[in-house]
């Protein structure tokens, strides 16, 4: 076992000593690994995925120039999962692609140190130069917890320290291990053999908290107090329901009016900078092709930023896990579980974070079902087309007094439609399609504490950063693509008109198919541009019918039956290339888009078909 | 006997997880062989159960904790 002497001899050899140039970050799932990774990199991350599986690859650069890859969670070197697969390779330096370590960074929960020490002892086997961080510090002193980081230290044979990622304390113990100095020998006993040696762990393990004179932190009071309303039978889902309606509150009273007026305010601007350039083609498809495009995708943000914000807040305060628990009950009605409940709140903003969020579900069949039903959640995109049809089909009359509108019930009944729809194909697939019982569930009721800011800011800039890269840039692109289809062929130099475009020829061919539902050409071409990405239905008929009001124009031509029909269409149909996209990487083929493809748009064909024929019947 | 036939306030010891797909899950939840875990009480009519292991509160399905093994502790 090797003691904490200091002496000046191995002082000089560990300062001269190279810095390693690769560090992978280990540890188990959820004890801040990744906090503890945007600390160190900030900005300056990559994120891919490895090859072949959709696992995802996240390295970064530190200020020093050294690489950190942040691998997935482990519980043991013996992997049960496609990502502790990887884990594992990257470790012994097996991964395609994946250079060979030089040293870890081995994290763990400090408040539930006695699990990780299986772990650790594992992780030390690998005779890398390794740093213990035992996380979380302030937590375990917060709840009267303690850990001696030295004579733990001294056990394992491997420098330790204690930190907090989430506030950064203890990250001069990082730095100094990083870049090959032992200075804080008071933490980090030098080793007779040499600050950077491998470790040479040789106890017993169970005996490791003991050495290092481990007092597991207790329980809050508070926590247990809480819970007996947060989980209790009535109180319980009461609650739920009014954080859920508070979040949709916020969304819809401050994010989704903030969203609308930031993509008007863009497209005037592209509007007066375009009187400053000559009319071009060129012009054309920088400000109405790219322009537009951004400004689109930007005015989604605000809604999309307020609901990742409630959902981190949620979770970060560690109610999410009740939340859960509450959901369970109903989700178990339709073959799912209470982890599903996360990502499918997550998809009223954006389904396609939340089928990356689906990776948490343990069971495969019920993390595939997730998948499936997520994009019948209404995300922002289906709004503005929600809003303009409801604007000019639906006349503001007030239903409970001041409470509640004709419209907002509407609106209500659509959200409505997606949520019921959700439920039915998850009874579909859970009796019919998916193999298996659904059985698995189990998740940890964390104590509840003080959302961090830094935590918060973090986790929502991350997922909107998803949302920027894999929807926004599959919608710039594909918005251009339906641009040209829609102005070309051009006429001497100058874009040609929408209504005799490529698109419109398509869009006369499928009409016959609309007409059932009521609706015509127009709507027709710009359903065709919708299967891009549903909001630019608005802007397509809004250049389809030039300068008239499109509201106007589409009670004249579509009427009510049409508009409802429409809607119902829109509330059920897989109108998202980036969902396809991302459904495809995330099941690793083809088959499961195509058949969400192909469901989705049939079982929207026929709602839509059944709404018309109904609407027509009652009003006549 | 498993985890779901302890009675409400009962504690008892794992002996074993069944492999399978929970078992990574119940392990990283500190459901693993030695553990001292307690029944702190049933929720919607015992269809699920909340345990106190290693201090920590968890919920789980029945059938989920069907799986786990235990003993019951002779002094608990």
């Amino acid at each position: 076992m090797s003691t904490a002497t200091l002496s000046p001899a191995t002082q000089d050899r560990t300062r001269s000593a190279p810095s390693f140039r690769t560090i992978g970050l280990v540890g188990p799932p959820n004890v801040g690994k990744t906090t503890l990774f945007n600390r160190l990199t900030g900005m300056r991350q990559k994120v891919s995925n490895y090859s072949g599986v959709t696992v995802e690859h996240r390295s970064g650069r530190l200020k020093s120039g050294q690489t950190v890859i942040d691998l997935p969670g482990i519980w043991s070197l013996t992997p049960e999962s496609d990502d502790q697969k990887i884990a594992v390779q990257v470790l012994h330096g097996k991964q395609p692609g994946v250079g060979m370590l030089d040293a870890l960074l081995l994290v763990v929960d400090g408040t539930q140190l006695q699990r990780y020490m299986g772990l650790i002892a594992e992780v030390l086997e690998c005779s890398l130069p390794t740093l213990l961080l035992i996380n979380m510090a302030d937590e375990l002193a917060a709840r009267n917890g303690f850990i001696d980081p030295l004579a733990m230290a001294r056990e394992l044979g491997t420098p330790t320290a204690l930190i907090s990622a989430a506030r950064g304390t203890g990250m001069d113990a990082v730095d100094n291990f990083l870049a090959g100095r032992q200075a804080a020998a008071q933490i980090l006993p030098v080793l007779q053999a040499g600050g950077n040696a491998a470790p040479t762990c040789r106890v017993d393990c169970g005996d490791l908290t003991r050495a290092g004179a481990y007092r597991r932190p207790t329980h809050s009071r508070f926590t247990r107090a809480f819970d007996r309303w947060a989980l209790h039978p009535v109180a319980g889902p009461v609650l739920c329901i009014l954080f859920i309606a508070a979040a949709f509150q916020i969304m819809f009273r401050a994010a989704y009016p903030a969203g609308t007026a930031l993509s008007n305010w863009l497209s005037a601007v592209g509007t007066s900078l375009s009187a400053h350039l000559p009319a071009t083609v060129l012009r054309a498809i920088v400000v109405d092709g790219i322009w537009n495009g951004i400004a689109s995708i930007l005015g989604f943000l605000p809604t999309i930023l307020c609901m990742f914000g409630v959902i981190t807040l949620l979770e970060d305060s560690g109610y999410m896990a009740r939340a859960a628990v509450i959901a369970d009950r109903t989700m178990g009605r339709v073959g799912l579980n209470g982890r599903s409940f996360l990502p499918l709140l997550s998809a009223y903003a954006c389904a396609v974070p939340a089928i990356m969020a689906t990776r948490a579900i343990a069971s495969k069949r019920d993390r595939l079902a997730t998948i499936l039903i997520a994009p019948f959640m209404t995300c922002s995109a289906r709004l503005p087309v929600y809003a303009l049809l409801i604007a000019a089909f639906i006349p503001a009359r007030k239903l409970l007094g001041d409470v509640l509108g004709l419209q907002a019930v509407t609106m209500m009944l659509l959200y409505l439609v997606g949520l019921l729809a959700a439920l039915f194909t998850a009874k579909l697939l859970n009796s019919k399609v998916l193999e298996g019982r659904a059985a698995l569930f189990a998740i940890e009721l964390p104590n509840y504490r003080l959302p961090r800011l830094r935590t918060v800011l973090l986790a929502v800039v991350d997922r909107s950063k998803v949302f920027l890269k894999q929807v926004g840039t599959v919608i710039l692109v594909l918005n251009l693509i339906v641009w040209f289809l829609s102005h070309m062929p051009f006429h001497n130099g100058h874009v040609g008109d929408v209504g005799s475009s490529y698109l419109a020829r398509v869009g006369g061919w499928i009409e016959p198919a609309l007409r059932p539902l009521g609706l015509n050409k127009v709507v027709g071409i710009s359903l065709l541009t919708a299967f891009v990405a549903r909001e630019s239905v608005v802007s397509t008929l809004a250049t389809l019918y030039g300068s008239v009001n499109t509201g106007a124009a589409l009670r004249a031509e579509i009427g009510l039956a049409g508009a409802l029909a429409l809607l119902v269409f829109f509330a059920l149909a897989m109108q998202c290339t980036a969902t396809l996209a991302v459904v495809r990487r995330e099941t690793n083929s083809w088959k499961w888009p195509l058949l969400q493809f192909g469901y989705m748009t049939a079982l929207a064909y026929v709602a839509s078909f059944l709404t018309y024929r109904i609407v027509l019947a009652l009003h006549a | 006997m498993h985890l779901a036939e302890l009675e409400s306030g009962k504690r008892g010891v794992v002996t074993g997880v069944t492999q399978g797909e929970a078992f990574c899950q119940l392990c990283s939840l500190g459901l693993n062989a030695g553990a001292e875990v307690e029944l702190v009480r049933f929720l919607s009519s015992r269809t699920l159960l909340i345990v106190r292991v290693d201090g920590a509160d968890v919920a789980l399905r029945r059938e989920t904790a069907a799986t786990v093994k235990i003993r019951i502790e002779t002094h608990g």
